[in-house]
C-alpha cells in the first residue's frame, strides 16, 4: 500500500500512547522543542522555530490526532515536516527511525475512515503504528490557513 | 416454507444474526490493537491471516450511551466475511460479541419487520423467536464505511 517500497525508512513520532509513522522524507529534521519559541501563541498554533533557513509554525497533537491548543511539556521534540507547500513542526514525545523492512503496512480498514482523520494505514511489527503523512497532518492541522493568514498579515 | 442455517450473535443487550457461511472464524480470546482517531464504535483491528481486519463493536454504535468495548479479557470476536459487489473480492470484518454464537435454524414464517430505523440501517431482514425479534446483518453495509462518519 501507499507507495511505500520497503527500501523506504519511516520515522515513528510518539504522542503519548499514540506512534505516528511517517516516510521520512515527509520529515525534514528533529529539533528540540525547547528551541520553539512559545512566546506568541494564535491556536492551533502553538509557536514558532527556526530551522532549515526560515520560521516556521510549530503545533501539537493529542493522542488522538487532534490539535492540542497549549503546549504539552511533556513533548520534547519538534519534528519539522515538509508537505508539498511548506514546512511545519510538530511536537512530540519521541522519535525514532526505522527500517520499513519487516513492517507490514495495510490500508485503513473502510469502515475505520472517519471524516478528516490523517490515519492512511496501519503499521505492524513489533507493535502496531498509525501510517500517515505530512499532508495529511497539515490537513489536520490547518497548516496552510495559517501560512495564507501570515502571509495576508505581512 | 424452507429453513436457513445463522449464527445468533450477542452484542452487548442485542442480539443479531448472520447467515451460517457468513461466520469465517471465532477468537474466544482476542488481542486486538487499539487505533487512534477511529470511531467510537470502531477502535481496534486485528491482524488475521495477513490483512488487517476492523473490529466493530455494534453495541455502541446501537447504543452510544453504553460503554466501548476496551478489548479486555472475557471478551469474544467473530470475523464475518462479505462482498461490497457480485465481482467484489470478498473482505473480512469483524464484531465484537458478549458470548459465543449460536447456530440455530431460522424458518420463512418467523420473518417479521426490523425494529426501528437504526436496525434498518444495518440489518437487511429480521426473524422472530421466543425471546424476540433478530435482526439479520447486512455485514458489507456495516463494513462499508457508511457508519465511519
Amino acid at each position: 500500500m501507499d507507495g511505500l517500497s520497503h527500501r523506504t525508512t519511516l520515522v515513528l513520532l510518539h504522542f503519548g500512547r499514540t506512534r505516528v509513522a511517517l516516510a521520512q522524507r515527509a520529515v525534514r529534521s528533529l529539533e528540540a522543542a525547547a528551541d520553539a519559541d512559545f512566546a506568541i501563541a494564535q491556536p492551533p498554533v502553538l509557536g514558532t522555530i527556526v530551522a532549515g533557513g526560515g520560521r516556521w509554525p510549530v503545533y501539537a497533537l493529542d493522542e488522538e490526532l487532534a490539535p492540542l491548543r497549549s503546549v504539552p511539556r511533556e513533548r520534547r521534540i519538534c519534528a519539522l515536516l515538509a508537505d508539498d507547500r511548506t514546512l511545519f513542526g510538530v511536537l512530540c514525545d519521541e522519535a525514532q527511525v526505522l527500517p520499513r523492512e519487516g513492517l507490514a503496512a495495510y490500508p485503513l480498514p473502510l469502515a475505520m475512515r472517519r471524516t478528516g482523520t490523517p490515519v492512511e494505514g496501519v503499521i505492524e511489527g513489533a507493535s502496531v503504528a498509525l501510517l500517515s503523512s505530512a499532508h495529511s497532518l497539515a490537513l489536520v492541522l490547518k497548516v496552510g490557513a495559517a501560512v495564507e493568514s501570515k502571509m495576508e498579515t505581512a | 416454507m424452507s429453513q436457513a442455517g445463522a449464527w445468533l450473535l450477542t452484542l452487548g443487550d442485542h442480539r443479531a444474526a448472520v447467515g451460517v457461511r457468513e461466520q469465517v472464524h471465532l477468537m474466544l480470546d482476542p488481542g486486538a490493537a487499539e487505533l487512534a482517531s477511529t470511531p467510537a464504535h470502531c477502535r481496534h483491528v486485528i491482524f488475521w491471516n495477513d490483512r488487517c481486519v476492523p473490529v466493530m463493536d455494534l453495541a455502541h454504535w446501537l447504543d452510544p450511551s453504553t460503554a466501548a468495548v476496551d478489548a479486555g479479557p472475557h471478551r469474544h470476536l467473530g470475523v464475518y466475511a462479505y462482498q461490497l459487489g457480485a465481482d467484489m473480492p470478498v473482505e473480512f470484518g469483524a464484531l465484537w460479541l458478549s458470548r459465543p454464537p449460536q447456530r440455530v435454524e431460522v424458518d420463512d414464517a418467523a420473518a417479521t419487520q426490523l425494529p426501528d430505523a437504526r436496525w434498518r440501517s444495518i440489518a437487511t431482514a429480521c426473524f422472530a423467536d421466543a425471546i424476540g425479534t433478530v435482526p439479520i446483518l447486512d455485514l458489507s453495509r456495516i463494513f462499508s464505511g457508511a457508519l465511519a462518519g
